[in-house]
């Protein structure tokens, strides 16, 4: 097999793991390549989906048989698996024509986790000692490997990740019985805690420069659809990622199927809309200081899927509102719909400067058709009355729900987040 | 208002002179004459190279370095604006008296029209600029690597200093072909070309083709048809900008 078919076949073995970010680290330059803190897209697929790491699989061989995945052991695919030199030719050829921010480099279990794990470090090794490259490398993490290896790869690595793939152990025990909930969360907590110490030695006056543990911390992705797991289990165990292990990001990937198996459910299509409100629930925690247990209240089980979740909230508590554009703190205006991380912004420097007006928040990128039911200025509303909440949760929904159509394809695929 | 029509060069620090004057005076002209924009392409040839003001960024002259001490939001807000070519210098001016006159929070009350359409017009310099960071694609011809660029401002300036960064000592060029202007990087020093000098750095072909045809291939398998949404792709990247993608090339 040349250069050329291994690298269609790992690259496509590759392409269900969602995480595609070069964002979080800022690596001084070297011989070739910086990092780029905000990171960089360098092109989008026809899914709609950002470019921005030359992402591929080292081996697509799998010892394990996991219910859900392209490359389980028993899946009739063509196997093969790159060497070192080959995915270093390939990641250095392709960045110094812009093409990507770095490499992502994860692999099927061909071998016992600590020869995995070598060969993958083996790469970032030779791209950063041999070739001083100073782009963005991510690396997964292989459960099961010695933390002597992990640690290694920390320090190779701008992010690494381990992908827990289903929410609960049961649903592992079902569709992924080789794996082990207890290794991935062990590596987690790993890297989370070598990460935490090595932030603190970066910032203690007595050293210079220690090497940085994995600077864009870790990430995870947890499959959508593929198991009986609810929304309310996965934004949990999300927002609990969060905030003890110190995860950075938590991707969300809509199940495809491929091939059939008793233990998966009926082929339908991808829960794209599902996973697309999964990220706006995760957003809401990461930037809007949502906790979990406010996205689903009252027994809730799953998001809806006609109404984005910051919406759903609002109508939940109309005690909330109207928010006061004059006096409301910035937490306070992040919880109004229509009203984004960057409008919150512009309304607080705006009110800083002088006074604001109600004919001026379009212009600051304020949805008024979302935001006026939720807004007053100086004590008066800046929608029409109290409506019935009925009606204004059907005037809220989102446009596939009431009509479907032309967008509802666009929006239901869709993994860019400019819901406010 | 002072009255009279300010007339300045087109460059940069034409633009930081005149800026400047706006933010000491506390006063504005009625018209503002760019003699870049009223003489054309012939002015540009013979006059200082529209490039040239891009030194500001490393050594401001005087006008420039006091706004940048006074507020670097301010400087920043400049440069942007003389990069987007629109004509937006009274608006800019206007700024400046009043940030003269009453501080740089002006920039922030987003109910002045001024300052929306200034800041309006430096958003869209920043998202080029960082679409552009992006979607450069560099072709390797006798070890200088070339990208051909067709942005909507003047952001090359930006873009060279980005890409000093990131190649380290691999040498590149930028080529503006709507302006026909070049910046190349040489050994680490920088220096700009302009007119015919500047198009005849765009490469013919690929040194290495093998690479690009990879590139095409890799591109192609990332892609999940079964996730197929065409129209986002269009709109996270414009078609206006896919002539010089080679994977998105037949």
């Amino acid at each position: 097999m040349d250069l050329g078919e291994k690298l269609e076949l790992l690259a496509a073995s590759a392409r269900y793991d969602a995480s595609c970010a070069s964002s979080g680290s800022s690596r001084p330059p070297g011989g070739l390549g910086a990092g780029m803190p905000a990171g960089v897209c360098h092109s989008w697929t026809g899914d709609g989906r950002c470019v921005s790491l030359l992402k591929l699989l080292y081996s697509n061989a799998c010892r394990k048989d996991c219910a859900y995945c392209a490359n389980r052991s028993s899946a009739e695919v063509q196997r093969a698996s790159f060497v070192p030199e080959e995915l270093v030719k390939l990641t250095i050829g392709f960045y110094k024509r812009n093409y990507i921010e770095g490499l992502f480099l994860s692999s099927g279990i061909f071998s016992d986790p600590d020869i995995v794990m070598e060969r993958l470090i083996e790469v970032a090794r030779l791209l950063r000692e041999r070739e001083g490259f100073a782009g963005y490398i991510h690396l997964k993490a292989i459960p099961g490997c010695g933390d002597r290896l992990l640690r290694k790869a920390g320090l190779y690595a701008d992010r690494l990740s381990a992908n827990i793939e289903l929410p609960t152990a049961s649903s592992l025990a079902r569709l992924a019985p080789q794996k082990s909930g207890s290794e991935i969360l062990g590596a987690m907590r790993f890297m989370g805690q070598a990460e935490a110490e090595s932030r603190e030695a970066a910032g203690s006056w007595h050293r210079s420069s220690p090497p940085r543990f994995a600077p864009a911390g870790q990430s995870t992705q947890l499959v959508v659809g593929a198991s009986p797991d609810d929304d309310g289990t996965i934004v949990k165990l999300a927002g609990a990622l969060y905030g003890r292990l110190g995860l950075r990001r938590v991707y969300y990937s809509a199940f495809m199927p491929v091939a059939p198996d008793p233990r998966l459910p009926e082929p339908v299509a991808p829960p794209l809309l599902r996973e697309h409100r999964l990220y706006q629930a995760d957003w809401l925690m990461r930037f809007y200081g949502f906790r979990p247990e406010e996205i689903l209240e009252d027994g809730e089980r799953n998001l809806a899927l006609d109404l984005d979740p910051k919406t759903g909230w609002a109508l939940r508590h109309p005690e909330f509102f109207p928010v006061d554009l004059e006096r409301a703190e910035y937490g306070e205006l992040l919880r109004v719909p229509g009203i984004g991380v960057t409008g919150a912004g512009r309304i607080v420097t705006t009110r800083r400067a002088g006074r604001i007006k109600g004919e001026d928040l379009p212009r600051m990128g304020i949805v008024m058709k979302r935001a006026s039911w939720f807004l007053s200025i100086g004590g008066r509303p800046l929608g029409k009355g109290s409506p019935d909440p009925d009606w204004l949760r059907l005037r809220l929904q989102d446009a596939p729900a009431r009509a479907g159509g032309r967008r509802a394809a666009a929006v239901a695929g869709q993994l860019e987040f400019s819901f406010s | 208002m002072s009255g009279g029509t300010w007339s300045y060069d087109g460059s940069l620090d034409g633009l930081f002179l005149l800026a400047h004057r706006a933010y000491m005076e506390g006063e504005v002209p009625e018209a503002v004459a760019n003699a870049l924009a009223v003489e054309g392409e012939l002015f540009a040839l013979l006059g200082p190279s529209p490039l040239r003001g891009a030194r500001s960024h490393g050594v401001p002259d005087e006008a420039a370095r006091e706004l940048r001490d006074f507020s670097c939001e301010l400087f920043d807000t400049i440069v942007r604006i003389w990069m987007s070519e629109e004509a937006l210098e009274l608006p800019l001016f206007r700024i400046c008296a009043l940030a003269g006159l009453h501080g740089g929070e002006v920039l922030a009350d987003h109910s002045l029209p001024d300052v929306r359409a200034v800041l309006g017009a430096s958003r869209r310099v920043i998202a080029e600029i960082h679409r552009l960071i992006g979607l450069a694609r560099f072709t390797e011809e006798e070890g200088l690597f070339v990208a051909p660029l067709s942005p909507d401002a003047n952001i090359v300036p930006a873009l060279a200093q980005h890409f000093a960064r990131r190649f380290g000592s691999q040498d590149f060029a930028l080529v503006d072909t709507l302006r026909s202007l070049a910046l190349v990087s040489r050994g680490g020093r920088i220096d700009s070309l302009s007119g015919e000098a500047a198009l005849a750095l765009l490469p013919l072909a690929d040194a290495a083709e093998g690479e690009v045809q990879l590139w095409k291939r890799y591109f192609k398998a990332a892609d999940n048809p079964a996730r197929a949404n065409p129209e986002l792709q269009r709109r996270l990247m414009p078609a206006r900008y896919w002539r010089y993608l080679p994977e998105l090339s037949p």
